[in-house]
């Protein structure tokens, strides 16, 4: 084989790739984990039939008690250390 | 086919997720060829391949079909990854082009395997910018208007480029 044949050898190795038999469908998994959090996620404003006001009044009201009960709990340790 | 193409990317703008998924199938394996070409990675380029489909899905709406192919839009998503990923992690070189051969003279075997080496390296030692242009063209075979819309930049640069860059590569040949 004359070295135009490697060049063109080279040329067609680099060209074979195995991909991923289930690639696209795996890719599509990942579009629909987005799109369902896009919906439905905590704070997102889309409207979607379980995203309605009050699921995402009751939403916000727990995400700020949590933060509330969160700062109180670390207040308590707080005193703890430095009041002796 | 152009038609059939810009009718899944308006199912795909109008919601229809499911409609994706035939854009994947067609270009699959033209992203896998570019991506693992330009990261000289063979065997981790899944992640990177998905995040290029998942970046073209969140940002089709962008798409506008008089500006160009979607598969050329795709590509520039992949170029921009790649250029990402590239500047992120320190390139590894590693002859991807398996030894094995059915060359039965122990002197022609070892020309080869030197020649193919040494294109790889020749390969690696591009600039990425030339290095994409050089895998557009001679491993994708996408025309040089393409090329030119990929990478915007005019025609005439894509082939003074394209020269330079093959002969440098016929140089690397004419050594051996």
């Amino acid at each position: 084989m004359d070295k135009k044949g490697f060049y063109e050898e080279w040329k067609k190795k680099r060209t074979v790739i195995n991909v991923p038999k289930d690639f696209a469908a795996k890719v599509m998994r990942g579009i629909y984990s987005y799109e369902k959090q896009r919906k439905t996620g905590l704070f997102c404003r889309l409207q979607s039939d379980i995203n309605t006001v009050p699921v995402r009044l009751l939403r916000w009201g727990l995400a700020l008690g949590a933060v509330g009960l969160g700062t109180c709990r670390i207040s308590y340790i707080i005193m703890f250390i430095f009041v002796p | 086919m152009i038609n059939f193409e810009l009718t899944v990317i308006d199912k795909v703008k109008g919601g229809d997720m499911n409609a994706f998924e035939s854009l994947v199938k067609k270009y699959e394996k033209r992203i896998f060829v570019f991506v693992s070409n330009m990261t000289n990675n063979w065997s981790g380029v899944d992640d990177l391949v998905q995040e290029i489909f998942f970046s073209a899905y969140k940002n089709i709406v962008t798409f506008d079909p008089h500006r160009g192919s979607f598969g050329n839009w795709l590509y520039r998503i992949a170029r921009n990854r790649c250029i990402n990923e590239l500047k992120r992690k320190k390139e590894i070189l590693m002859d991807c082009i398996s030894a094995s051969s059915d060359i039965a003279d122990p002197t022609e075997d070892l020309l080869r395997r030197e020649t193919l080496r040494r294109l790889d390296h020749a390969l690696y030692q591009l600039p990425h910018k030339d290095r994409e242009l050089f895998i557009l063209a001679e491993l994708e075979g996408l025309s040089y208007e393409d090329i030119a819309e990929v990478e915007q930049i005019r025609i005439g640069t894509v082939k003074s480029r394209l020269f330079r860059i093959r002969e440098k590569l016929k140089k690397v040949l004419e050594n051996i």
